[in-house]
């Protein structure tokens, strides 16, 4: 495949799965306050594919979709839009620090990156005086997501073969091979 | 400097400005949420009004599945639920004879007493097609919107209790907060012994009964409904029953079906005429005010 049609092409896959990916917890399932808590989909799917494929998810891309998440899903605006965006970026400036350690460890990332975002969310929601969310649904979440990672990644990697280069045959930063 | 880490550099400075237009961006966005709020909620509204309709492809296959799930579930206890209806038929057949002789006893005492009642309320009905996707807002999002006459403000109910208030109106969805959100609080009175109180959203599937004057007379099994004071709702929507929770709280047992919210009736009321003023004295002269 011609490389720039590749990006095109998994940058489109990539708007399509997150709308779907932020669609999920709009199902109209139930409306009872006492279920559990949805874990973020969007966010960890931004974070799998920015670890594999960084081209074809670009940060004005992830942003505008964060966006658009935070309008839909009635958070506050821009506040988790923007952890999300900033996270993404660490992971993208992190990636082939974070792919080599193994799926283990990129999943302790997420989980470790989700509880800072979480633990800021909470302290700015404090600090402007707007409702802060209970910490019972945070650890939920937080959860959720954590158990939802690994399947994204394996949905990634073996349905839609976003798969990152081969890391371990290409020149270091310092231009050794192996 | 070779011509290639030229521009790589170049560009890591353009992707840095842009990080940092982006979060600056977003930054002011919570901030104007903070302050400005309404103008805010508008722009989700707009952003929502294009969003979900076109996302109603993926959630309509999985809805459908579910509630077929639910539907084969309840056919497999068909005969158990078949006895329990009967039974409940023939004791609301007890309740229609009563219902009907009281209304007619009803409709006589107020021919004789020249009663006028306040008009009746219209309604539009539509359909929950989303949920608010977390367990920190409780709401819905409904596809009826302005162009189908809805008003913020507007009560909620299901067929038989209030669920909610519209607060969000697009042209073609509202979105109704429910009455479990934190940020409702709706007066009501308790029936049969005419308290006030407020009936607050918590969260949790009973809200709370706060505010009123004397806990002991308020027990569980009267009925709060609304009381209209504040003007957003229509007074005697049924809310729910009273019950105590495991550490003696006064909380709503809601008589709407949370579990299986689908169709939903937006109560169109007209809003009641103003009293404007205080009321002057009677008998005083508006000029001087003495006493003629």
């Amino acid at each position: 495949m011609n490389p720039l049609f590749r990006i095109w092409f998994f940058c489109g896959i990539f708007i399509a799965v997150a709308l779907i990916s932020i669609a999920i917890p709009l199902l109209p399932l139930g409306f009872s306050p006492d279920r559990w808590a949805m874990p973020d989909l969007f966010f960890a799917l931004t974070v799998a594919w920015v670890l594999r494929m960084p081209n074809s998810a670009p940060l004005i891309l992830v942003a505008a979709l964060a966006l658009l998440a935070d309008a839909v899903l009635m958070r506050p605006v821009g506040l988790w839009a923007l952890l999300i965006v900033v996270a993404s970026e660490l992971a993208r400036m992190n990636e082939r620090l974070i792919r080599e350690a193994g799926i283990l460890v990129e999943t302790a990332f997420f989980v470790a990156i989700l509880i800072v975002m979480v633990l800021i969310q909470n302290a700015l929601l404090f600090l402007t005086f707007s409702g802060v969310y209970p910490l019972k649904s945070l650890l939920q979440f937080v959860m959720l997501s954590m158990i939802c990672y690994p399947f994204i990644t394996g949905f990634l990697h073996y349905i839609l073969r976003v798969r990152g280069r081969n890391i371990r045959n290409l020149p270091d930063r310092l231009g050794k091979v192996g | 400097m070779p011509a290639y880490q030229q521009t790589n550099r170049s560009w890591r400075a353009i992707r840095r400005l842009i990080l940092g237009a982006i979060v600056t961006l977003f930054l002011a966005l919570f901030v104007l949420w903070r302050i400005d709020s309404p103008r805010v909620e508008r722009f989700r509204m707009a952003l929502v009004d294009r969003f979900v309709p076109n996302m109603e492809w993926v959630l309509a296959p999985v809805t459908k599945f579910s509630r077929i799930i639910s539907d084969y579930q309840s056919y497999s206890q068909i005969y158990e639920r078949n006895q329990e209806l009967r039974q409940e038929l023939q004791r609301m057949k007890g309740w229609q004879e009563a219902a009907l002789q009281l209304e007619q006893t009803n409709a006589q005492l107020r021919a004789l007493n020249n009663v006028r009642l306040s008009p009746g309320l219209g309604f539009v009905t539509g359909e929950v097609i989303t949920d608010s996707g977390g367990p920190f807002s409780q709401s819905g999002l409904l596809n009826v919107g302005r162009l189908d006459g809805i008003l913020d403000g507007q009560a909620t109910v299901d067929g038989l209790g209030l669920i909610g208030r519209i607060s969000g109106v697009a042209e073609t969805t509202s979105r109704i907060i429910f009455l479990t959100d934190v940020s409702s609080q709706v007066p009501v009175i308790i029936r049969p012994t005419g308290h006030r109180a407020i009936v607050r959203g918590d969260n949790t599937i009973a809200p709370r009964l706060d505010f009123f004057d004397s806990a002991n007379d308020i027990l569980p099994g009267m009925r709060a409904v609304t009381s209209g004071d504040g003007g957003v709702f229509p007074a005697d929507l049924l809310i729910g029953q009273i019950v105590y929770d495991s550490d003696g709280n006064l909380r709503i047992s809601l008589a709407a079906d949370f579990e299986a919210l689908e169709f939903v009736r937006i109560l169109r009321n007209s809003p009641l005429d103003q009293i404007e003023g205080a009321g002057g004295l009677v008998g005083v002269d508006s000029d001087d005010g003495i006493v003629q």
